[in-house]
């Protein structure tokens, strides 16, 4: 018995069990001293080893890029625990999870990316939040088109069709813009037909104001499932209600483009 | 610049203070990209997992302890930990030696860090002297972190053998740092 777990150790050390085995290796060694000690002194053995590296210039505009995004970054799915009112408070900060054990990391979920999450999930996932946000009525009726999808749209701004461009002719999706309880905006996309990804590629919805062409907003990042559809909804850290001329999603090399640097596969006025 | 300064900063942090992270930022970028870099051989992958640990500490994922030990190294095992988890998801394999090379010509960068400084080249030049298996099984353990299972396959070691010849190659790294220099002083808090 313990053998088979002294086995892990090294396995644990670098994250490499997977969730159940993680757990049962941590009450393992709650329960015995030499592995506790070998664990420990593992970390020990290793806490310097990082200054070994060689330095190396970080490239430029890191720093601006990686703060961007480290604000930036508050996407559905994410937060579903935190109050979204909140987001509108300018020094709005989530309150820390004070959960996981700082080292070593058994579970590593990336809840950043959506890989894996597949189109009825997400689906599913925005059509509850639109009728949560149904439940709160709009003051924005007078405006909405009608409903679209099946999915109750009571409180949209606007709903229009995305079409597949040259890159991809035959994507296809729905983009919601619809109005939160708390008086700001989420955009809601729903693709489909669209290209699978490798590596880190992601596909990226921003929203453009003509005025501001150089400037899109970031507005979430999806990834599709196997059967090429994918979701995401967005709520916007935006002061006051901006109108926007469209929308685009492109297919970025990595979640963090501050920029499009791919093609626009979908797009449409709004 | 002191440890005590850290834990204060990372506090007011969770507390959502902006100016506080960019201090911890400033502080720590060079180092955590550097060893970012060390273990990927990537610079688009490593400006990633530094971007990756600043959004876990402002998102309050993963705490920091400060009875637990130095926040340099929380900080780094987060960093590691963030390199391991990402070069699991890429399936690709490795970029490895690509980008390694060209790389080294751009050098006359220096450690930033008082420990990094001290430490440094001590450590490099301890690791040298071990046996070439060792160095590599530090590596491969430590600094790509793979499976128990992989480092059996890649030394041709039985899989009960692994964590034996790991601490082995550690310890005797420590026991030439010491014969470096008489003992590794620990850098307080």
């Amino acid at each position: 018995m313990a053998d088979n777990h002294n086995d892990r150790l090294i396995d644990y050390f670098n994250g490499d069990l997977d969730e159940v085995s993680s757990q049962a290796f941590e009450k393992h060694l709650a329960e015995c001293s030499e592995c506790r000690e070998e664990l420990e002194e593992l970390k020990a053995l290793t806490q310097d080893l990082p200054f070994a590296s060689d330095p190396a210039e970080p490239p430029e505009g890191m720093k601006e890029r990686i703060f961007a995004n480290v604000f930036a970054e508050t996407q559905i799915g994410e937060k579903d625990e935190q109050p979204r009112e909140k987001r509108q408070e300018p020094e709005f900060k989530p309150k820390p999870v004070k959960s996981a054990e700082p080292t070593p990391l058994p579970t590593r979920k990336r809840n950043k990316s959506k890989r894996g999450m597949n189109w009825w999930t997400s689906f599913i996932a925005a059509a509850l939040f639109l009728s949560l946000l149904g439940n709160a009525y709009s003051l924005f009726n007078e405006n909405q088109s009608g409903g679209k999808g099946g999915v109750d749209i009571a409180a949209a701004i606007k709903s229009v069709e995305l079409k597949g461009t040259e890159a991809m002719k035959k994507g296809q999706g729905t983009a919601t813009l619809v109005k939160t309880d708390t008086g700001g905006v989420s955009v809601v996309v729903n693709a489909k037909n669209l290209k699978q990804l490798q590596g880190n590629k992601v596909y990226q919805v921003w929203l453009i104001d003509d005025a501001e062409k150089k400037h899109p907003y970031r507005a979430g990042t999806f990834v599709p499932d196997q059967s090429g559809g994918g979701a995401v909804s967005y709520t916007m850290d935006l002061p006051e209600y901006h109108t926007w001329d469209t929308i685009a999603i492109t297919l970025e090399p990595t979640p963090y483009s501050q920029k499009p640097k791919g093609n626009i596969i979908l797009s449409s006025e709004l | 610049m002191s440890q005590h300064n850290d834990a204060e900063l990372y506090e007011k942090v969770q507390s959502g203070d902006k100016r506080s992270l960019e201090l911890l930022y400033d502080k720590y970028e060079k180092i955590l990209y550097s060893f970012a870099y060390r273990m990927t051989s990537h610079k688009e992958s490593s400006e990633e997992v530094v971007q990756e640990v600043f959004i876990k500490i402002w998102k309050g994922q993963g705490h920091f302890d400060v009875s637990k030990g130095k926040f340099s190294s929380w900080l780094l095992t987060i960093a590691r930990n963030t390199v391991i988890d990402l070069m699991r998801k890429r399936k690709e394999p490795a970029y490895e030696l690509e980008e390694r090379d060209s790389f080294a010509s751009d050098e006359a960068s220096t450690e930033d860090l008082v420990e990094w400084k001290e430490q440094g080249a001590k450590l490099r030049s301890a690791i040298s002297t071990l046996g070439e298996e060792q160095q590599l099984i530090i590596e491969s353990f430590y600094f790509k972190g793979i499976t128990q299972r992989k480092i059996a396959e890649q030394f041709d070691l039985p899989l009960g053998t692994v964590k034996g010849r790991v601490r082995l190659a550690l310890k005797h790294l420590r026991n030439a740092l010491s014969e470096k220099k008489g003992g590794f002083e620990d850098n307080g808090r």
